[in-house]
């Protein structure tokens, strides 16, 4: 099983962190702009809506760390394993020959780390890796893509 | 044939654009002032214009490896699908379309793209559709041949198994009965929820109808109301009952070699014929009715560029009574394994986990009540969390006893049995190791504890996935189970 790149953690803070920058300046705004409205009840929505996802967000920032240690994936000679968390456990696997495209994504924080996302797809299903380094995912696309073929033709 | 157009029969469904059309008008012609019968009548020109052109615009090719459909009126599109490609054709004839030779043809493919991709051919010659079966069927053996030749080792077991299968289960033909049509009306819930749904999209103004025509009629005391409420409900049940034979009528279910083959339909004709390595899942459904009088349903899940009930699910067996079960699923499904080795059922703690999982909910009501104080409505409230309580824990109780997952053995040909229960109702899908997409395996800390787990699968169905899962099964158990998907 390996692990994620350490610097990821990185990436789920900022993300985190810009997250409840965004969250805050919203909130507030619509908290200020519901004010001048005399609608009764509904000037206490934002307010009490915001701070809730304000400490969603501020949960995810603490929990980087908890995230980080239990995130694992393999790639076996004919399957893919996908592993999350610990209070909540839960195990993935998607055989190398129901693949149907491996898909690779950057944004904006991930290409600030030179990290990319991996979107596992079958004909039914996604699965994603959240963060591997960029010689992983050529390694990891081309890997799985011949594997698949393979599986396949020999099926 | 290179290039064929449709027949002219296909403008046949596009009366529908008319009346859309005039509709339009109507509701733009009055902001910008202009009369509303001339706007309409361009408009109708112009659909009828666009009509014309997509029919002339669309043409198809049937070659030797492929169809070709080329369509498009300003944006061109030309569509290639191998014949090795086609998952399923699909039949349908209008009855109007029937003295002309005419029929629908739908063309399933499997691509993963969404609807704009599908293939439809609405209105061709009877005989297109078969030529098209035949390549299909030529394409598909082929492919198999191709495999053969391979693997010399591999064809000869192959063969043989198939040889065996084919003298066993060469054909077998299953046609619904009137009674069959109406126990499968009078035992599904459909009903009922239709109703719910009627009078929920018209803002219950159909049962503010209702009830106008019970006062009118009846005056109001409770006995009236009951046989008027029970009036209301075998009117419903009627209906439906009609609305099934339309649907159901001469229903026929064909096994011809590896082909299944299934024909339904009064007004318009539904013809599928596909290959049995094709079906993604059998189905086996029950509910609480079901359970009492010993009759299911079996459904097959296909894969299918639509994301619509008729073409990625289908009613097989609409009625099967307990005891011809074994042999009926071995007439039809004889690939399927019936036995399973293993198999592990939820454990008994899982009803409380069951209830507790849905029943949370009824904390808000006495929270509400302690908040606003006791009124009119805390006590509606009340019946409807004893209600609630009730059924909740009936139904953790169902989800229990039917909670089980087995295999039928422990090699990749090997068929997985996962059985749920939701509303009263048990799915019981069979899943081979290869038709499974994916598994997973949850389990948090304290169910671990507990030494529980779940176990959820995902098939494809129609182009997307089906979620099949079982909760709350032996820890051990469910490791097996991943244990045997991950070999």
């Amino acid at each position: 099983m390996k692990k994620l790149p350490e610097s990821v953690k990185t990436v789920w803070l900022y993300s985190a962190i810009i997250t409840i920058i965004v969250e805050i300046i919203i909130f507030t705004a619509a908290t200020i702009g519901v004010k001048y409205l005399d609608w009764k009840y509904v000037s206490y929505i934002p307010p009490v809506l915001g701070t809730l996802l304000v400490l969603v967000a501020l949960f995810d920032m603490i929990s980087i760390p908890y995230r980080y240690a239990f995130h694992q994936y393999a790639i076996h000679e004919d399957r893919v394993e996908i592993k999350n968390g610990f209070i909540f456990r839960e195990q993935a696997t998607v055989p190398i020959a129901r693949i149907q495209n491996v898909d690779i994504e950057q944004g904006p924080i991930l290409r600030h780390k030179n990290l990319y996302k991996i979107s596992i797809y079958t004909s039914a299903d996604s699965h994603e890796i959240a963060a591997v380094t960029k010689e992983e995912s050529e390694n990891i696309k081309t890997q799985v893509m011949r594997l698949a073929m393979e599986a396949r033709n020999a099926r | 044939m290179q290039d064929k157009h449709l027949s002219p029969l296909s403008f046949l469904p596009h009366y529908a654009d008319i009346p859309v059309a005039m509709f339009l008008a109507s509701f733009i012609a009055d902001p910008i002032h202009l009369n509303g019968y001339q706007l309409g009548t361009v408009f109708v020109i112009i659909t009828v214009i666009w009509d014309i052109l997509a029919y002339r615009c669309f043409t198809y090719s049937i070659e030797d490896k492929q169809i070709l459909i080329k369509k498009g009126v300003i944006f061109k599109k030309v569509i290639h699908i191998p014949y090795a490609r086609i998952q399923s054709i699909e039949h349908s004839q209008f009855f109007l379309f029937k003295p002309f030779d005419v029929e629908k043809l739908q063309i399933n493919n499997a691509s993963k793209s969404g609807s704009h991709n599908q293939v439809v051919l609405s209105a061709v010659k009877t005989y297109v559709g078969a030529i098209l079966e035949e390549k299909h069927k030529k394409y598909q053996n082929q492919a198999v041949v191709e495999e053969v030749v391979e693997h010399p080792e591999v064809e000869k077991i192959n063969d043989k198994a198939e040889e065996e299968a084919i003298k066993d289960n060469d054909y077998a033909q299953y046609k619904i009965s009137t009674k069959d049509i109406a126990l499968y009306t009078f035992t599904s819930f459909r009903v009922f929820i239709k109703m719910l749904l009627i009078v929920h999209i018209t803002n219950g103004a159909v049962l503010d109808f209702a009830i106008s025509i019970y006062q009118k009629a009846f005056g109001s005391n409770m006995v009236s109301l009951i046989a008027f409420s029970i009036m209301v409900i075998i009117i419903a049940l009627l209906l439906s009952f009609i609305y099934t034979m339309f649907q159901f009528y001469d229903f026929t279910l064909v096994k011809e070699g590896k082909y299944l083959e299934y024909e339904k339909g009064l007004f318009t004709r539904n013809k599928v014929r596909l290959s049995t390595d094709r079906i993604q899942s059998v189905l086996v459904e029950q509910n609480l009715m079901g359970k009492l009088l010993k009759i299911m349903t079996v459904k097959i899940i296909m894969a299918s560029d639509g994301n619509d009930e008729e073409s990625s699910q289908a009613v097989v067996l609409p009625i099967l009574n307990s005891h011809k079960y074994t042999e009926m699923m071995n007439d039809f499904f004889e690939w399927i394994p019936l036995k399973t080795v293993e198999k592990f059922n939820s454990r008994k703690r899982s009803i409380w986990l069951f209830f507790r999982n849905f029943d949370w909910i009824l904390l808000i009501i006495p929270i509400v009540i302690y908040f606003v104080g006791w009124t009119t409505l805390s006590d509606s409230l009340v019946v409807i969390g004893v209600f609630t309580f009730f059924y909740t824990l009936g139904n953790a109780y169902f989800k229990c006893r039917v909670t089980s997952i087995g295999l039928t053995g422990d090699t990749k040909d090997d068929y997985l049995v996962v059985s749920n229960g939701f509303l009263f109702k048990q799915r019981t899908y069979y899943v081979g190791w290869h038709e499974i997409q994916s598994m997973r395996f949850e389990s948090s800390v304290f169910m671990k504890k507990n030494n529980l787990a779940h176990i959820v699968i995902r098939i494809r169905k129609g182009d997307s996935a089906q979620t099949a899962a079982v909760h709350y099964i032996d820890y051990n158990g469910a490791q097996k189970i991943y244990d045997w998907y991950r070999q």
